[in-house]
């Protein structure tokens, strides 16, 4: 065990000791782990821009204009409906708002009122906007529906000619509207929103949600770097030199895996570290739990950059397939994008893979407060991916070409 | 020329026979463009998985078939066949049971009515007030968002009919019916005229390219192959460059500058290769996505010069690479990070639809960003004269990258 352990360290040494692998294995994942830090931090608290072409500009389409300049969600700007489509293409608005010609008069009337958003299919600022816009343009069209509907109540009980009541109706809608409105300000009933597992009305970021998924990223690209020093290895027949010292098989195995999964730990604890202190990602949340997801984490991606190494030949070989598998695994896992917006088809693949596991007990810990026994689930299927996989790297394992 | 020709030729047919190149080449780009397709439902647009909802609906009041209760109707219209594809609800009971499901991560929301809810909806009391408890699982923000936006555009309704109610009584005058008789009939008349989300009709659609007069959607597997092939010309490029370092370690490149040939020659022979190679790479891949996924890549002349400018930015960085880069390894190491992280800046693996505020200018300092947006205009049916700054910002920084890459090798084998 000894001597598994004297080979981990010398793997170690030799990854720190080479520059470029130190900067891919470290630098590069810290950089890029500032960067959408500070990309999402800053972002999730960006307004949208939205550009508005008002084509009516009556009574009902000014109000919604103005109500959507006073939310906290969209920021608007008025344009013609060319260059408002423009700014949508050109990534320039999140969303357009089209207001036709005759819409206040359908409002004001009561009648089937069109609105048109403008958008790039699977944006999700355009859906957040489009939402803003639905719920604004609701409230606006719910205010003029229920004036005229008390008007017409009230009206109903007195009887009046037919031609003068409707001026009667129309004005006493008018009446009406401020109090409808109020009403409608402070309504009767209204959504409370819980996240489990966070502090009443608490919302997580982007960078909070998407953080675990670029630490798997990243670790899974790294197999490459702990691949190649592999490879090298059994070409120059450094392993079969090793042999006739007095390692055994299974400790210059376990050497190798050893050192991949320090290397990878290591690697985990730089980057949530970065996540914890300078982004607010409270990783820490519970210890314990985080570091059953960060050994279930290590345990597959050296077992998986032993297996790929001990399968192929060249380092040419081995950046293809570690590039493929990581980006696979990255895409199935949900590393990428959370896999609630995929069918239900990919969601069941996914979730065969222990990454998407150990992705679902990180996001656990950081924002529903998973504990320990929460995450054993993710970590018992984990080590039986990585036993698998231990035993398939064994039985391919070469000591020359 | 023809020496060049040849030069080219012949790192071309090695290419063809090194099989690792091949599979990240082709068969790489083609396989994460099917299986993020198959992620979201194939060529046409996004097709997500129900949301699992939890109701409990604790409203005491109303009941009967003929008048239910405002906590019926909420929870009748989350079962309601329109939302069939996109809710998959089941009741709980009661709050404790539907919260332990999203806890145990059977939901991804609860929608738990309150006891109160028909007497403040229906009670005549101004100040009353209760709320709809929507307990959601964080991590599953869609979902969330999906069925937030159903209760809301429910609890709107009522509030809208409680609303005309309101201005019933600000209206009555003396003589009047009574004040409950008038309330009664504005909420009634509020829910005769249909309600806010009858009246209102908001269309979706995609923005129009200036001067065409329909408007498509970019095809989800279109804008993922896109970003993919661009990616991995990035590899294809970096393979055919490699064989530089290759040749000069193994002595075959100082051994052809040795004959009359001049190295200018030679190297330029090279570059051929490697931008012949990567333009081959891309017009397959554009034909397999035609083929296989039914792509519609645009018009051809847009095409063929997004193709040509991409071609050459790869082409550009790869030498630019290999002109840093002392050994193989080494070039493969770098090169594989520098094209990961201009893909993951440039939106290659999330898109340009998801690019916003900082994030959106990030795209922009990357070429691929810029060739990405390219792709997206030809896809919606755009022509060359939409692609004036996605097809120049790229031929800039390709033509940088090769002004480096050519200045460095002059010295490294002058």
């Amino acid at each position: 065990m000894k001597l598994a352990w004297i080979l981990a360290r010398k793997d170690l040494l030799q990854t720190v000791r080479d520059r470029l692998s130190f900067v891919f294995i470290l630098v590069m994942p810290l950089l890029f782990t500032l960067f959408f830090g500070l990309l999402f931090g800053s972002s999730s608290s960006d307004q949208l821009p939205v550009a508005v072409n008002n084509a009516d500009g009556g009574a009902a389409a000014r109000q919604l204009v103005a109500a959507l300049r006073r939310s906290d969600v969209v920021k608007v700007t008025v344009e013609g409906q060319t260059s408002a489509e423009k700014a949508v293409v050109d990534d320039n608005a999140a969303a357009a708002l089209l207001i036709p010609r005759g819409y206040s008069a359908s409002v004001a009337a009561g009648k089937k009122a069109s609105l048109t958003v403008v958008s790039t299919q699977g944006s999700s600022g355009a859906a957040t906007a489009a939402s803003e816009i639905r719920s604004l343009a609701g409230e606006q069209v719910a205010v003029e529906l229920a004036a005229r509907a008390a008007a017409e109540a009230v009206w109903a009980t007195r009887r009046m000619p037919q031609g003068v009541r409707s001026g009667v109706l129309a004005k006493s809608a008018a009446q009406a509207r401020p109090v409808a409105a109020a009403a409608l300000t402070h309504p009767a009933v209204t959504i409370q929103t819980i996240q489990a597992g966070t502090a009443a009305g608490q919302v997580p970021s982007g960078f909070v949600l998407s953080s675990p998924g670029m630490l798997v990223n990243f670790i899974m690209f790294s197999l490459t770097t702990a691949g190649v020093a592999l490879i090298v290895e059994r070409r120059n027949g450094t392993l079969q030199r090793l042999m006739t010292t007095r390692v055994r098989r299974w400790e210059l195995i376990f050497g190798k895996v050893a050192g991949m999964f320090v290397l990878t730990f290591v690697q985990q604890i730089l980057l949530l570290g970065v996540g914890q202190l300078f982004f607010g990602v409270d990783y820490l949340r519970d210890p314990e739990a985080l570091l059953v997801m960060m050994v279930s984490l290590s345990l597959v991606a050296s077992t998986l950059g032993l297996l790929i190494a001990s399968v192929l030949k060249s380092e040419q070989a081995l950046i293809a397939t570690t590039v493929l598998v990581s980006m696979g695994v990255s895409a199935l896992s949900g590393a990428w994008f959370p896999l609630e917006i995929t069918g239900s088809a990919y969601q069941f693949v996914g979730h065969l893979l222990p990454t998407s596991w150990i992705l679902d007990g990180l996001r656990g810990v950081v924002v529903r407060g998973f504990d320990v026994a929460d995450v054993l689930p993710a970590f018992g299927f984990s080590v039986a991916w990585a036993a698998g996989l231990f035993v398939l790297a064994v039985w391919r394992f070469r000591l020359s070409d | 020329m023809t020496k060049i020709i040849a030069i080219a030729w012949k790192d071309l047919r090695s290419t063809a026979r090194n099989m690792p190149a091949l599979v990240m080449m082709l068969l790489a780009p083609l396989a994460l463009a099917a299986l993020l397709g198959f992620a979201f439902g194939g060529g046409g647009g996004f097709d997500i998985a129900a949301t699992k909802v939890a109701v409990a609906n604790l409203d005491r009041g109303g009941g009967s078939a003929a008048a239910p209760g405002a906590g019926a109707t909420v929870a009748g219209i989350l079962t309601s066949p329109g939302f069939r594809d996109v809710l998959d609800v089941s009741d709980k009971g009661g709050a404790r049971a539907a919260r332990t499901a999203v806890d145990d991560g059977k939901d991804a929301v609860a929608v738990i009515i309150p006891a109160d809810f028909s007497n403040v909806v229906y009670g005549g009391s101004p100040l009353a007030r209760t709320q709809v408890e929507l307990y959601e699982n964080p991590t599953q923000q869609i979902g969330g968002a999906i069925v937030e936006g159903v209760v809301g555009q429910a609890l709107l309704e009522f509030n809208g009919a409680r609303a005309a109610a309101a201005g019933a009584l600000a209206l009555r005058a003396p003589g009047d019916a009574s004040p409950a008789v008038l309330a009664k009939g504005a909420a009634e008349q509020f829910a005769r005229a249909g309600g806010a989300t009858t009246v209102l009709a908001i269309s979706q659609r995609a923005p129009q390219v200036p001067g065409d007069r329909h408007s498509r959607n970019v095809s989800v597997t279109g804008s993922i192959l896109a970003g993919m092939m661009v990616f991995f010309m990035f590899f294809g490029a970096a393979n055919v460059a490699r064989t530089i370092l290759d040749e000069d370690r193994a002595g075959t490149l100082p051994r052809l500058f040795t004959t009359p040939t001049s190295y200018g020659i030679i190297l330029g022979g090279k570059f051929a290769s490697v931008f012949v190679t990567v333009a081959l790479q891309a017009t397959i891949l554009l034909v397999a996505g035609r083929l296989i996924f039914s792509i519609e890549w645009g018009r051809l002349d847009a095409v063929v010069l997004l193709t040509l400018v991409a071609a050459s930015v790869a082409s550009g960085l790869a030498l630019l690479v290999i002109s840093l880069t002392r050994t193989p390894a080494q070039a493969g190491a770098i090169g594989a990070g520098v094209y990961l992280v201009l893909a993951l800046l440039g939106g290659n693996f999330t898109g340009t639809a998801q690019g916003s505020g900082v994030y959106s200018v990030a795209q922009k300092l990357t070429p691929n960003g810029w060739l990405l947006r390219g792709w997206d205009t030809t896809m919606r049916g755009g022509g060359t004269g939409d692609l004036r700054w996605p097809l120049l910002v790229p031929l800039g920084f390709a033509v940088a990258f090769f002004f480096f890459a050519v200045l460095r090798m002059r010295r490294r084998f002058a």
